[in-house]
């Protein structure tokens, strides 16, 4: 203690708490919230594992998907009137059926390439995030602890050499050539976590790795040619880093949610605004490009054009100019579509998200005129099947 | 007993009372605590290093109570100036202490955290950073801004003024 305030905001905090009366908590009552927390877990285990740390300050998990309300195109047009909208109370059943995802993801424990083909996996537990690495994968399982899973690495015959504790997903390069990925041990799950980027060759062989230890707990968010851009492990902060000099801080944002290696900016949250407003920075010079006032902001579009933001009171999702910061199109206000997974860009004009309605899910695809399809068939709900592999 | 029975039994008072300064009311706290216990139960065969309990059951009241404060229908919930009604504690109580804690209770939640963090469980910045997963600097700003804003609220109340005459 330096000073009198110091002192008297200790004592003031000691006054408060330390003759306060309090109840305790009866042993039973706490396993009953423990297995109300396993059912959940084992309901949202893909959202848990997946939106809780990569999402939870870029995307609501509570996100909805429709047409948006606001929007005028033609009703009578052929494109609405062959492609139902969604409604609130609708099932996905009643979606018209589109093509089939043109990126990867898994379905269950199987990887489906952007051809259709499908590979079994050698897990037996969901996955809650999967990417390739060395010839063969990254696969994250839905064992969600305090914002962590396990990471498991798998090599091409399909043999697991070697696991890790994670935070976040892993990241590709524009190229996807590389991919970057947090490690820390396990063991230090309750200690001091300290991070360590790796990066490596994504596709193909190969046995180089650079790494480098943050001595913070984060995520990745993105890679900016070689560089990797952070966040802390809860969405606190920003960094980038070119794994050979100290990380360098992005002091314009509190957040920061993707990296777009086309126009090298960073999207993610304002500190001038306490993170309430959306930012485009370049993290070279720290310049803002755009703001987005009131929007949580998520991933670039692969051109770098738009990116995703979502208001975090009503989970609607936007597509903004990431130029001027303007709202180029409404993914939808609420209508009953639960998003299980974190929506990812599929083209310039479209994203994929897993949802969940009614006992039943599927991957549907939103476009930029509000339109809603299906990208799969509807199968019956449970745990969440599928998930999206890591792309730029 | 199991092992998590009598580590509640020695420990959960701590975890009530840090609780209590993060929500600042006594049902929220409950509530809170009875999350981390149960996550803290489910933990508990991973956890081979028992030593570091106290600190893992803190950092996931800190970020459940955070999880807590970002979920859409809390954000909707209306903000006042007021502090919510509380259980007002019975001895070591008076006007100064009141007004400094009316002043914790309007800070955003993480910069309240960091001041729980810091001077109450008396942790050291880099303990206070690992906690909530942000950085030290982040954890000095964050405190040194609250101190700043309580000397200005010193000047303007003459109750806190004089204990501060009085030292």
């Amino acid at each position: 203690m330096t000073d009198h305030e110091e002192q008297l905001l200790a004592a003031s905090l000691h006054a408060r708490a330390d003759h306060a009366a309090y109840t305790r908590t009866p042993v039973g009552d706490v396993v009953a919230t423990a297995r109300g927390i396993q059912r959940r877990q084992r309901r949202r285990n893909a959202a848990l594992a997946v939106a809780a740390v990569v999402a939870a300050i870029t995307v609501p998990t509570a996100v909805v998907l429709g047409t948006g309300a606001e929007r005028t195109h033609d009703p009578t047009g052929p494109a609405t009137s062959t492609t139902p909208s969604a409604t609130p109370g609708s099932s996905l059943a009643d979606l018209q059926r589109g093509a089939d995802p043109r990126i990867a993801y898994t379905d269950g424990h199987e990887f489906v390439s952007p051809d259709g083909t499908r590979s079994p996996l050698p897990v037996d537990y969901p996955i809650s995030a999967i990417t390739p690495y060395h010839g063969g994968f990254l696969i994250a399982d839905d064992a969600e602890l305090e914002g962590t899973v396990g990471l498991h690495l798998f090599d091409n015959e399909g043999h697991q050499v070697a696991s890790w504790c994670t935070s976040g997903s892993p990241v590709l390069s524009a190229d996807q050539l590389n991919t970057a990925f947090t490690t820390f041990p396990c063991s230090k799950i309750h200690g001091q976590v300290s991070s360590v980027i790796r990066v490596g060759i994504g596709t193909g062989m190969g046995d180089g790795e650079a790494t480098q230890d943050t001595g913070m707990p984060i995520r990745l968010v993105g890679m900016l040619g070689e560089r990797v851009v952070f966040g802390g492990m809860f969405g606190a902060g920003a960094w980038v880093t070119d794994l050979v000099n100290p990380p360098e801080v992005l002091p314009v944002l509190t957040s920061v949610a993707d990296a777009d290696s086309a126009s090298g900016l960073v999207a993610g949250q304002s500190r001038d605004s306490d993170g309430r407003d959306g930012a485009i920075v370049d993290p070279d010079t720290g310049r803002v490009v755009a703001t987005m006032p009131g929007w949580v902001l998520g991933s670039f579009s692969p051109d770098g054009s738009l990116v995703l933001g979502s208001n975090p009171d009503t989970g609607v999702q936007v597509a903004l100019d990431t130029a001027t910061g303007d709202r180029v199109a409404t993914l939808g206000p609420d209508t009953g579509l639960q998003v299980t997974s974190a929506p990812i860009w599929e083209d310039d004009s479209h994203v994929l998200l897993a949802v969940t309605s009614d006992d039943e899910q599927a991957i549907v695809r939103a476009d930029l005129d509000g339109h809603v399809e299906l990208a799969t068939p509807v199968t019956p709900g449970g745990a969440p099947r599928y998930v999206f592999a890591a792309r730029p | 007993m199991t092992d998590f029975e009598s580590w509640l039994v020695a420990r959960e008072p701590a975890l009530q009372r840090t609780a209590l300064l993060l929500t600042g009311d006594p049902h929220s706290a409950q509530d809170l605590v009875q999350t981390t216990l149960a996550k803290l139960y489910l933990a508990w065969d991973r956890i081979d290093d028992h030593e570091h309990v106290d600190a893992y059951a803190r950092r996931i009241l800190v970020n459940e109570h955070r999880s807590a404060w970002r979920r859409p229908w809390r954000r909707r919930e209306i903000v006042t100036d007021s502090v919510p009604d509380a259980s007002r504690p019975e001895e070591g109580y008076d006007g100064a202490h009141d007004a400094v804690w009316r002043f914790v209770a309007t800070l955003p939640p993480r910069q309240r955290a960091v001041l729980v963090l810091r001077y109450y469980e008396e942790l050291t910045e880099a303990e206070t950073a690992n906690v909530l997963g942000i950085s030290v600097g982040t954890v000095k700003s964050q405190a040194s801004r609250a101190l700043a804003s309580l000397r200005s609220q010193l000047d303007q109340h003459p109750e806190i003024a004089d204990r501060r005459e009085e030292r």
